[in-house]
Formats: C-alpha cells, sequence, structure tokens
C-alpha cells in the first residue's frame, strides 16, 4: 500500500484529501508543519509528499531532495503564485498542481501517474 | 507620491491580491471537492433529485471560481504580476484547438461555427501561448454566447506584416457609442446582461491588457446592433528581439 504524507493548510481540504487517498488505497498521514513532513517521512519511509505552497513547500522541497531522496512530491498552489509553482518545479518537485481546478479524484489520477513513471 | 510611497504601493497592493487569492479561492476549493466526492457517492448512494441539486451546486462554485479569477487577474497584470512565457508558436493549431473545443457547444445552440484556414503556411510567432489561447476562446466563447442564430467563422490569415485572427459573429453587434468602452474595466455591450448574469464584463479588458503584452492588440468592428460583429486579434510578426524589447521580459 503506498504511503502519502498530506501538509495542506486548509483543514476542509485534509479532511477531503485524507478520505480521497484513504479510499484509493493509500497509507495517509497528515503533517501540520515541516517539522512533522519530515518526521514523517522518517519514520515511514513514505512514497509521495502532497504540500501546500503555503505549509513552506518550496523549503521543504529544495531540503527533501538536497538529502539525495527521490520521493514523489507534489506542490498545491493556486495559478497565480505559478511563479512559486516553478521555483518548486526547479527545486525537483515533480509537478505543481492548482488545486482549484482538481477535484480530489484527479488529485489521486495525477499521483497514480507520477508513481508509475 | 515619492517613488518609494509607490512601490510601498504596489507592493502593499501585490500582497493583497496573493492574501486575497489564497482566502477566496480556498473555500471554493473545499465546496468543489465536497460535493465532487458527494457525487461520485464517496458519502454514499444520491437519488437523482440529490444528484440534480448537487450538480447545481458544483455548477455555481464553479462560476464562482472563474469570477474570483477574473477579478484577480486585473491587478495582478496591472502590477505587471501575470507570468508571461514566450515561446514559438503556431496559430493555426491553437485556432483549430479552440474551433474543435467549441463546435459542440455551436451544435447544441443550433449556430454554426466555421474556420477558414490560411491559405499558406504562417510564421510562427513569438508568444505566450496559454495566454493567446485564453484572448481567442474568450471571444469565440463570447460570440456564440450572444448569437441566437446564424453562427461564428473563424478567419486566419497574414495581412502585409500581422498574423491576424477575425471572429465574426451573426449575432447581437456594438454600436458606435459601445465600441470604444468595450475593451475597458466594467463594460458590457447593451442588451448583453441577460444573456450572460455570470461574467463581471471583465475579461475583454483583461484580453486587451495580455494582446498588448504579446506585442499585439484587439479591436472590434461592427455595423451597429443586431447586425453582428467582427473581433480582431492581430500580432506582428517580429523577431525573437523585437518581441523581447517591446514587452522587456527576458524569458
Amino acid at each position: 500500500m503506498p504511503k502519502i504524507v498530506i501538509a495542506e493548510d486548509d483543514k476542509f481540504l485534509v479532511d477531503l484529501y485524507q478520505k480521497k487517498f484513504s479510499d484509493s488505497g493509500f497509507e495517509v498521514f497528515v503533517a501540520s508543519n515541516e517539522k512533522e513532513v519530515f518526521d514523517i517521512i522518517e519514520q515511514e519511509k513514505a512514497d509521495v509528499l502532497l504540500v501546500s505552497l503555503i505549509m513552506g513547500g518550496l523549503e521543504i522541497v529544495k531540503k527533501i531532495r538536497q538529502e539525495g531522496s527521490n520521493m514523489k512530491i507534489i506542490i498545491t498552489g493556486y495559478y497565480d503564485v505559478t511563479e512559486d509553482g516553478k521555483k518548486a518545479i526547479e527545486a525537483g518537485a515533480d509537478k505543481f498542481i492548482d488545486k482549484s481546478h482538481f477535484i480530489p479524484a484527479e488529485l489521486v489520477e495525477e499521483i497514480k501517474k507520477l508513481m508509475e513513471k | 507620491m515619492s517613488q518609494e510611497e509607490m512601490m510601498q504601493l504596489d507592493k502593499a497592493k501585490s500582497e493583497f491580491i496573493s492574501i486575497a487569492s489564497h482566502q477566496l479561492r480556498t473555500p471554493l476549493t473545499a465546496v468543489k471537492g465536497y460535493v465532487s466526492m458527494l457525487l461520485e457517492g464517496s458519502y454514499g448512494k444520491i437519488d437523482p433529485k440529490q444528484h440534480e441539486v448537487l450538480k447545481g451546486v458544483y455548477d455555481s462554485n464553479e462560476r464562482m471560481v472563474s469570477l474570483v479569477e477574473e477579478l484577480l487577474d486585473i491587478p495582478r497584470i496591472e502590477l505587471g504580476k501575470m507570468d508571461f512565457t514566450f515561446a514559438p508558436e503556431k496559430l493555426e493549431v491553437i485556432c483549430q484547438e479552440i474551433v474543435d473545443t467549441f463546435v459542440p457547444k455551436a451544435k447544441d445552440k443550433g449556430l454554426y461555427l466555421e474556420y477558414k484556414k490560411p491559405k499558406t503556411v504562417l510564421p510562427e510567432l513569438i508568444i505566450d501561448g496559454v495566454k493567446v489561447r485564453k484572448v481567442i476562446s474568450d471571444i469565440v466563447d463570447n460570440a456564440l454566447r450572444y448569437t441566437t442564430k446564424g453562427g461564428v467563422t473563424v478567419k486566419l490569415e497574414q495581412v502585409e506584416k500581422n498574423i491576424r485572427v477575425t471572429i465574426s459573429d451573426t449575432g447581437i453587434g456594438v454600436s458606435e457609442e459601445e465600441n470604444p468602452k468595450l475593451f475597458q474595466k466594467i463594460s458590457r455591450a447593451k442588451g448583453t446582461s441577460l444573456f450572460n448574469p455570470d461574467g463581471l464584463g471583465l475579461n475583454l479588458y483583461v484580453d486587451r491588457l495580455i494582446m498588448g503584452k504579446n506585442g499585439g492588440k484587439i479591436f472590434v468592428e461592427s455595423e451597429g446592433k443586431d447586425r453582428g460583429a467582427q473581433f480582431i486579434i492581430e500580432l506582428p510578426v517580429k523577431t525573437p528581439e523585437e518581441i523581447l524589447e517591446q514587452v522587456g521580459d527576458k524569458k
């Protein structure tokens, strides 16, 4: 069962993503700050990280890649911060997603596609 | 106002846009997500009436998302905060894809939507393809929205040193009085509110700004009320150096 860490700033989105990923066969872990993200990744050997820009996604991506991890990382935000989204990709994130244009089911599909690569 | 005060004001505006963008969009995203999962049956089976109601909520929410994006585009582009990525693009491909996308909508309304391709191969343009695609899509969408019989023609051609996309419709037309105001903020031709209760009337203004950033322009010609209109999008055939110099962007 693939493991995903969700680090989102809005509790309703956390609730949504947690349910959808669980229903889709993922083991889900929720992090509420950067420290928890790294603790969970280390303890659980997570496969995927879904983190919002507001939660410090940019810095988290850089640190994870500096440590040599090749786990799948998706940064979420809104399209008018695509400048940060591009920076996140340059720092090593696998994808930037504008969450206002993705329903949870589509997010799951995107992550499954990434994991197949 | 001093230069420093203006910079402070710009910075404050940018921060406001970022905060407003996030704060407005987050609850809309949550509604979209919850309703989509209800519709999928993730929280239990729903009956047809519930499906209909939830679909209404979903569609209304999507309109709200579009309105918020429309509202936030204005200050972003005016402050120079909108991203532009310039690359070689073929307008023939963009126009064909847009027409293909809108054919079903035209058919639903009983209208024709035709594409008149250029007679020769056109040069590639150095433009932000995503943004220019949005502009052409907006105009085709508007043309279909404000036309009740007949249809819309999209014509692509080179006119001297410009590539021109002409979107002609047999719709409500634009009066001489309205023409100069059409591409300004908060403008809508008379008689359109019944057809488009959803928009803020900002799209054409944003489209004009986007075309400017791409080194081009957009304007309309019409013989008047109920006599159709021709929206013309023009982009100059320039060298990459000329484009970069014009828009002051090093991307």
